[in-house]
């Protein structure tokens, strides 16, 4: 088309179009493609980020091997092996009482050779003898802990502790160090953050802000305490950090197996003379009864975190649980058999960390946990047959699947609940112990039993013995303490008696055990959502039903703007009205607030039938401000409500509601089942009236003129709201005499912070958004349709009945479902208002804490990358998805029905 | 056979209208649609009584009520304003009384008053006192007419009477004066450190006692001679100041008050007070005296935010400078340039004393002669008192060597880096110790007024001229009056700072916070928002695609907003702010190899070249119009694109060789923490669904019609958006924006993780360069709502403010909503004509 054509002008015109015109297009179109692309796609990145922070919960452990090396000791020869927080180094107690300080050999840098591989494992920094005479038998230590206790075998033991001690080295000092030793300057050592050499005593490393951190070992040791004439077999203590010892002076626990098979208890205090000032030890020792029916000497002793409790294990499986609480009568609490379904012996039985749980591996690979419960805490048949002296009983609450061989050896890890198992075949594997998490499984090249396996204490190494060799592994355990189930189901949880759902993001201390199940905080989304749709959806679908149908076209132009504008107010407001004064006024008259439910409708009703009564010359003149007379009647309402509340509370609950609701012994119960069965049978009335009494009344007063007939169905009303009453109390009445007592159901304690006032504004929050989609879906019902009817002879309620609400009941429906959404998101009212206890009941008097609440107030302060924050990220998506979905739903439906809607 | 008839005929009568009144009324069903008005009028009542409790508490919050003394039975009194009473039952609500519940609850009444005075309440503590009708004495509550009300900038309100007001008038101290103190004070200390002469010979140790006893005379001699310097001052300062004068005070040295009639001839007054007595005096001089005081309040408050300020950011400069030599040479010497300031610090410091010392003994020598005790022992003193300093001076010099040679090892950037800091240091240190002394001599004048008042308890304290912020006798003012200070009270609310733990004073940076962000939201959001709405309606082609788009965007809009607050900080701060902070690695991102890195960059060359070339054939509104586009090539160029995209990102992301703008910041973040433009960002993707659905429907809204006559006349597709499709759209567009700007304006649960703070040090919009400061925190009307109702330390005081925040938030979005709805009913109107 391009060329020149003569026009009728005369003037010559190209018809090519212009280059600007041209490009602009290609430039305007590309642009706004790949705006428009690019918004939709950050606006996609929200849920993609959400998702990408959750699936590291999900993905299991990485182990990778650094090194294997020969071990610098031969076996059997050491007693215990420690390693330090930044794994630079070690100490290890040999049987003659040698401490070693180590320096962990790095593995050699790949590309550079001349460093000389050194075959060993370890660098031995210092070595001190720390018993002089006598060689040790037994040692006890605890994890995450620094003192021990040695067993010796002239049978005295020694109370010890070895600690890393930290320092920041001078760069100056440490260059002089290094010129001394070396005699030259070395670049060569701590060249790059993370290089490790030897420094005095200990090893200094520098970190990756260029200081030079230098541990040492610092040790003590006590003097020998003779408990017995032979050698000490077994040892256990309670750490000093979990000992609360009275008045001051240190104490230790310790409990000890001689080598004649005696147990016993020893308690050595340390008494500081106010006059001298000199410490002294005191030393007392107790004997632990015997088993009765003896089936061997014990092969595991312990004592747990409190001090209760002293157990001892022999290898059949047969524990003793001795309750020495009394030092004065000790006795045994309870035998529990450790392997109940099998004969296979125990192989190894420790204390994770914390002291409360028991790991149990016995030769057939087979691992478990167990604690003690109480037993009066259970009520189901499963522990029925459990005893104990002191009412408590050891548990096997975790199992785990079979191992290849059988256990060897056990680390746990000092900063959660996940522990390694060694066996016999030279392989490990790590489990969590509460979640029953299988995290991930090693072999050692050259198989092997597996003599030593250690956590390190930042989780992030192992360290495995095996046949002479020492692997060394660079661990990252990934979440261990989440998983799906735990997330969602009932876990059973240190010292509980039962699997429960709980959320508890936050502890004083590390071997405290961090909860988290989301189960709570999503109950406690749907309490919200319920309670204020409960308050907010009848309201607003009534008020649309009203503007729309009933209400002449000036109202409408006025009402709904102004609940429109409702809809932006900033939830905070409401929260703070909520929380700060509504919350309070609520808390003064909960009887009034609980009978204006049930007394605003009624007087409402009352006022209609009485509006019926008069002339019809009259309604039909006043029907246009229907709703000026109606403010006078809702007022009278609430006033009435307000006034009944003390009547109320002196009536059914006791004169005082608060105190009714937390004492289910004293009072009865009517009052709270009146809440549920008012509306319950007015339904039943309602049914009754519209099928029964109907069919028979429409045939005896259908010639009464319109005035006795509008008495006589306000008779008819008083009657029939006389007998819901009547019929709810009866009900009531006869389900409080069976026993059965709502309180500590769905009403309970009082909270000033509560669903009632969250419902309430909430509710209230959600009224504008409801109510203008439902007036519009209501609107946009074709006006021949209501025409027709009416012209049928229908009335106007007939018609908006039968006619408008079927054809918009799917905007109807889209408007609650969005309303929903709206309200299963929001923060910051139950933020202000709900108390924000994360617990699971459905009691209207208490507080709840929701996802977007739980975010809003544990997000700032999580740890980046923790599992903690990881599962806050989860509660969000889980928010998204959950909103998204029943956003979805209400548009498909919307737009299904609207197609329909369309065709009428 | 005649029952059936019979119903049958009554059958047809049953419908015959007339005979059937009662039915009409049931099927009328009045009493389902009172209930269903009722839902409305309840709907309605909710609101406005929310409004008109918002609206009455806020207005009054701020108009100030009378004060009343009042005198309890227990004779202590007490003095404040009425702010609360009501009608409540003694009855106690134990159940433990409910057996004898049948007695009638005892009601009372009682009465709130706002008393204040914070420091002096032992017991109780708090704002508000209730007193009930029984702790009432006889004694109805009175207006005193001088019960004034005290706006302070510390402590809360004060509540009293003033009593008096003093104006002190220092004696300047001449420096005759000040010699001879330090002489005296030098010989007196440090006369133990001299040592007697070690010869044992009688003749020399005579001497030295009479030396000794000498220098104790000395000793004397000064203090006489300062004693009387001293007098003269004070009778030439007192005959230079009392001229005409009478209620003069004068204060001693021991801080004893002495009227100046009584002043002995040889007393030593410091200063002189100017004494009023009696409330209307000292309301009078408070009045004559308190704006310059204020003013002087003000003007050190500049001097600590702008000089000071600015001293520091230089030094944080130098720090920053310092810090970033070390990230390129790999060294750590921030530790030692430190010790060396301070080492410098300590020998300037010694040789100050060392020269102090020298000019004392100097000074001793011209008072009393050569011959003097003081002049012959003093140079023997200075050289004890120098000779420990010395030790001390050259620990620190070799000190200061040793880090020298250190120093020395380190490249040359470094070494001047150092230099550099220690001077910015010192320089910075005496540019601050001037300003504080500025700011100490603004102090001075300004503490040379004193308002003394009494609580209603008869507690004196004295209140300085520069901590009120406004006093006013409540009980005198009349209408004027107090609209005055209702006004002025507004004014401080909506122009000052907060104080008090934002409980009292102004939330001028909350508004501005809440505007800056807002403004910055809707420049990001708005843009973004036309493009995806111009997309999805004008370019792509409607499918089922574009539909599920269009669900998704609409759903978006229902998507809590705490979801996008977690995005904001898992993403945009603590990946993105920590990229732009120290790289990939700040941000825990993994490096690409260098070598993987440049591989992949050629690679994305090649597809973005290929992409380019196969986008730019399917391109073009020629083949758009005779449909000589090809779907292959388009789809081949959009998977280039797509690979090119993420080829881009991740170079990017993964970069080795980025280490961020903001390196020598860390471990301090800048932009990875909440901040201004990180707010924006997540309020803008919250807000971005809103923008997109209105455009969208504005869009919707322009007749087809338009378009068709458009194309007919030869326009591009381009020309016919920008000059026909936007123009009309444009209400639309607008109406999106002011909602987005009212819900963001409101929103506040996502930015409580992204930014906001409760009292934020700077403006995140002012006017030092550059002016917008994206990185800075902000504070927000919502927020601070939140913040003043659950986290403040004194709740009950800080409820009116809550009030009054609140009403200022919901004018705000209330506004911005009016207008939208304004904007589109003229929108709606404008297109209803031109619709066929």
């Amino acid at each position: 088309m391009s060329g020149t054509q003569p026009r009728f002008t005369g003037r010559k015109r190209r018809l090519k179009t212009h280059w600007s015109v041209r490009w602009s297009d290609i430039l305007s179109e590309g642009v706004i493609t790949v705006g428009g692309i690019g918004t939709i796609v950050a606006v996609c990145l929200v849920a993609l980020v959400l998702v990408m922070e959750v699936i590291p919960l999900f993905r299991g452990a990485s182990i990778q091997p650094l090194n294997i090396r020969e071990a610098p000791w031969s076996s059997g020869e050491i007693v215990h092996l420690e390693l330090n927080e930044y794994q630079t180094m070690g100490w290890l107690l040999t049987k003659d009482g040698t401490l070693q300080v180590l320096r962990l050999i790095p593995p050699a840098p790949k590309d550079d050779e001349t460093e000389s591989m050194s075959p060993l494992a370890f660098e031995v920094v210092q070595e001190t003898k720390l018993v002089d005479d006598g060689e040790i038998t037994a040692i006890s230590t605890s994890t995450g802990q620094t003192d021990f206790v040695l067993g010796m075998n002239d049978g005295t033991v020694r109370v010890g502790n070895v600690e890393f001690e930290t320092t920041f080295v001078d760069p100056v000092e440490i260059k002089n160090w290094f010129v001394d030793q070396t005699s030259s300057v070395s670049g060569k050592q701590l060249a790059h953050p993370g290089d490790t050499a030897i420094y005095k005593e200990g090893v200094v490393q520098m970190t990756p802000q260029g200081q030079y951190r230098a541990q040492v070992v610092d040790w003590e040791i006590g003097d020998p305490i003779q408990v017995s004439d032979s050698a000490i077999v077994l040892l256990d203590h309670l750490p000093q950090a979990s000992a609360r010892s009275s008045l001051g002076g240190k104490s230790t626990t310790f409990a000890a197996l001689t080598g004649d098979d005696q147990l016993k208890l020893g308690v050595v205090r340390e008494k500081k003379s106010l006059l001298s000032g000199k410490t002294k030890l005191d030393t007392k020792f107790y004997d632990l009864p015997p088993a009765e029916k003896s089936s061997g000497a014990p092969q595991f002793l312990l004592i747990d975190d409190l001090g209760n409790n002293v157990l001892a294990v022999n290898p059949s499986g047969q524990l003793l649980r001795y309750d020495i609480r009394d030092t004065d009568a000790i006795r045994i609490a309870e035998t529990v058999d450790l392997v109940p379904d099998s004969d296979a012996t125990i192989t190894a039985c420790d204390w994770i960390l914390g002291r409360e749980t028991l790991f149990v591996g016995d030769s057939e690979g087979n691992c478990s946990g167990w604690f003690q419960i109480r037993l009066a805490d259970r009520s189901d048949d499963k522990f029925a047959n459990r005893s104990s002296s002191d009412g408590f009983a050891l548990v096997r609450a975790h199992q785990f699947p079979q191992g290849p061989g059988a256990v060897s050896a056990f680390g746990a890890s000092s900063r959660s609940r996940m522990f390694m198992v060694g066996y016999a075949t030279g392989q490990c594997s790590l489990f969590h112990m509460t979640t029953e998490k299988h995290v991930a499984d090693l072999a050692m090249p050259e198989g092997g039993l597996v003599e030593l396996a250690r956590i390190a204490p930042r989780d992030d190494g192992l360290l495995v013995e095996a046949d002479g060799k020492i692997a060394h592994f660079a661990m990252s355990p990934g979440f261990p303490d989440i998983t799906l189930a735990s997330l969602f189901l009932p876990v059973w949880y240190e010292g509980y008696a039962e699997p429960l759902n709980m959320w508890q993001s936050s502890s004083s201390k590390t071997e405290d055990e961090l909860k988290f199940s989301l189960y709570p905080l999503i109950s406690g989304t749907f309490k919200a959502t319920f309670y204020s749709m409960l308050f907010g959806a009848p309201l607003a679908l009534l008020a649309a039903v009203y503007t729309s149908e009933f209400s002449t076209r000036r109202t409408r132009m006025l009402v709904k703007p102004t609940v429109e504008m409702m809809a932006s107010l900033p939830s905070v407001v409401l929260g703070f009205l909520a929380a700060l004064v509504l919350a309070p006024v609520v808390e003064d008259v909960v009887p009034a607030c609980l009978a204006a439910m049930f007394v605003i409708p009624f007087t409402i009703l009352l006022g209609a039938f009485l509006w019926q009564v008069m002339p019809q010359a009259f309604t039909l003149r006043l029907q246009p401000y229907r709703l000026w007379f109606l403010m006078p009647v809702l007022a009278l309402g609430i006033y009435l409500a307000y006034e009944m509340g003390p009547a109320i509370e002196q009536w059914l609950f006791l004169g005082n509601i608060k105190y009714w609701l937390v004492h289910p012994e004293e009072g009865t119960g009517v009052g709270g089942w009146l809440l549920i069965l008012i509306p319950f049978c007015s339904l039943v009335s309602f049914v009754l009236d519209a099928n029964f009494i109907n069919a028979f009344w429409r045939g005896s007063v259908a010639k009464a003129p319109r005035f006795t007939f509008a008495l006589l169905s306000l008779g008819k009303f008083l009657l029939l709201s006389t007998l819901t009453f009547a019929m709810a109390y009866t009900l009531g009445t006869l389900l409080d005499m069976s026993g059965w007592d709502p309180r500590g159901t769905y009403i309970g304690e009082f909270d000033q912070r509560n669903s009632l006032i969250v419902g309430f504004v909430m509710g209230f929050a959600v009224i504008p958004i409801i109510y203008t989609l439902a007036d519009d879906a209501l609107s946009t019902v074709p006006s021949h349709l209501r025409s027709a009817s009416l012209g049928c002879g229908a009335t106007h309620w007939q018609t908006t009945v039968r006619v408008v609400i079927p054809t918009a009941m799917s905007g109807l429906f889209s408007a609650l479902m969005i309303g929903l959404g709206r309200v299963a998101g929001e923060t910051m009212i139950v933020l202000m208002a709900g108390g924000n206890t994360p617990i699971e009941d459905w009691n209207i008097f208490n507080g709840f804490r929701t996802l977007s609440t739980n975010i809003a107030i544990e997000l700032p302060e999580a740890v980046q990358g923790s599992s903690h924050y990881r599962v806050l990220f989860l509660s969000a998506l889980v928010l998204f998805l959950l909103t998204f979905l029943i956003n979805t739903v209400a548009e498909v439906v919307r737009l299904y029905f609207r197609r329909r809607a369309y065709q009428l | 056979m005649s029952q059936p008839q019979e119903n049958a005929n009554s059958h047809v009568k049953k419908y015959q209208r007339k005979s059937r009144p009662g039915l009409t009324i049931l099927s009328q069903g009045e009493p389902m649609i009172w209930l269903s008005g009722g839902a409305l009028a309840l709907a309605l009542l909710m609101i406005f009584g929310l409004l008109g409790l918002i609206v009455y508490q806020g207005m009054a919050s701020f108009w100030p009520g009378r004060l009343y003394l009042v005198t309890l039975k227990d004779g202590s009194v007490l003095m404040g304003e009425l702010t609360d009473q009501e009608d409540f039952t003694l009855n106690s609500s134990s159940p433990a009384k409910a057996e004898d519940a049948t007695a009638p609850a005892q009601s009372s009444h009682r009465w709130q008053y706002r008393t204040d005075n914070f420091e002096f309440k032992a017991a109780q503590s708090g704002t508000y006192q209730w007193v009930t009708q029984e702790e009432l004495s006889d004694t109805p509550p009175t207006m005193p007419e001088w019960a004034m009300l005290f706006e302070r900038t510390k402590l809360g309100r004060f509540i009293g009477t003033p009593q008096k007001f003093v104006t002190a008038t220092q004696r300047p101290i001449s420096s005759d004066e000040d010699d001879l103190q330090d002489i005296h004070t030098f010989f007196a200390n440090h006369q133990s450190l001299l040592s007697a002469p070690e010869d044992q010979d009688d003749a020399v140790q005579t001497e030295w006692a009479t030396t000794l006893e000498t220098l104790s005379q000395e000793l004397d001699t000064i203090q006489e001679k300062l004693d009387a310097l001293q007098a003269e001052n004070t009778s030439s300062f007192v005959t230079q100041v009392r001229s005409g004068q009478q209620d003069l005070v004068g204060v001693t040295e021991e801080g004893a008050v002495v009227p100046l009639a009584d002043v002995a001839a040889g007393d030593n007054i410091v200063a002189i007070h100017e004494v009023l007595e009696g409330p209307q005096a000292t309301y009078d001089a408070y009045r004559e005296h308190h704006a310059a005081a204020r003013e002087s309040v003000h003007a050190i408050d500049r001097i600590a935010e702008h000089e000071v300020g600015g001293s520091s950011r230089r030094q944080e400069q130098a720090r920053l400078q310092l810090r970033s030599q070390e990230l390129a040479y790999d060294v750590f010497v921030e530790g030692l340039a430190n010790e060396i300031y301070n080492l410098k610090i300590q020998r300037n410091a010694i040789q100050q004393d060392q020269q102090k010392d020298a000019r004392i003994v100097e000074r001793a020598t011209r008072v009393l002669g050569k011959d003097s005790a003081m002049a012959q022992v003093g140079p023997d003193l200075v050289a004890t008192l120098n000779a420990q300093r010395t030790t001390e001076e050259t620990r620190i010099e070799d000190r200061l060597a040793e880090i020298e040679q250190l120093l020395t090892q380190a490249p040359e950037p470094v070494q001047q880096a150092v230099v550099q800091f220690v001077d910015i240091r010192f320089e910075v240190d005496n540019e601050i110790a001037a300003l504080q002394e500025r700011i100490g001599e603004i102090e001075q004048r300004n503490n040379r007024f004193g308002l003394f008042a009494t609580t209603a308890d008869g507690i004196e304290a004295e209140l300085k001229l520069g901590d009120i912020v406004r006093a006013f006798p409540a009980n005198q003012l009349d209408w004027m009056g107090r609209l005055g200070v209702y006004g002025s009270r507004w004014g401080e609310f909506l122009l000052a700072n907060p104080r008090e733990a934002n409980s009292e004073g102004g939330v001028f940076p909350a508004i501005w916070g809440t505007v800056a962000m807002t403004m910055i939201m809707s420049l990001i959001v708005v843009p973004f928002g036309v493009l995806a709405a111009l997309y999805l309606r004008e370019y792509a082609k409607s499918g089922p695609i574009v539909s599920i788009i269009r669900i998704s965007i609409n759903n978006l809009a229902g998507v809590p907003s705490i979801v996008f607050g977690v995005f904001g900080y898992g993403f945009l701060i603590l990946v993105v702010g920590a990229y732009i902070d120290g790289g990939p690695s700040n941000a825990n991102l993994p490096e690409m190899p260098q070598l993987w890195w440049w591989l992949t960059a050629a690679g994305l060359a090649i597809v973005a070249f290929s992409a380019f070339v196969t986008t730019s054939y399917s391109l073009g509104s020629r083949k758009v119009l005779t449909r000589m586009r090809t779907p292959t090539l388009g789809i081949v160029s959009l998977v280039l694109w797509i690979l090119a995209t993420v080829a881009f990102v991740s170079l990017i992301a993964f970069t080795p060789n980025f280490h961020g703008f903001y390196q020598a910041n860390l471990p301090n973040p800048t932009f990875g923490k909440g901040g201004l433009m990180w707010a924006s960002l997540t309020l803008a993707l919250l807000t971005l669904p809103v923008v997109i659905v209105a455009t969208e429907e504005a869009l919707a809204a322009v007749p087809n019609s338009l378009r068709e006559g458009s194309y007919g006349c030869g326009a591009s597709k381009w020309q016919t958006i920008r000059r026909i499709v936007l123009p009309h759209a444009l209400p639309g567009i607008m109406t999106g924006m002011i909602l987005a700007m009212a819900r963001g304006a409101g929103e506040v649960a996502p930015l409580m993780l992204v930014g906001v703070l409760k009292l934020a040090p700077e403006l995140p919009v002012d006017l030092s360069a550059p002016f917008v400061h994206l990185d800075r925190s902000f504070m927000h009307l919502g927020f601070h709502i939140f913040d003043l109702g659950f986290q403040s330390p004194n709740s009950e005081a800080a409820k009116p403010m809550v009030f009054t925040t609140t009403l200022l938030l919901i004018t705000v979005v209330a506004t911005l909503n009016l207008f939208a709805i304004w904007l589109r009913a003229r929108l709606r109107k404008r297109f209803q004509s031109g619709e066929f």
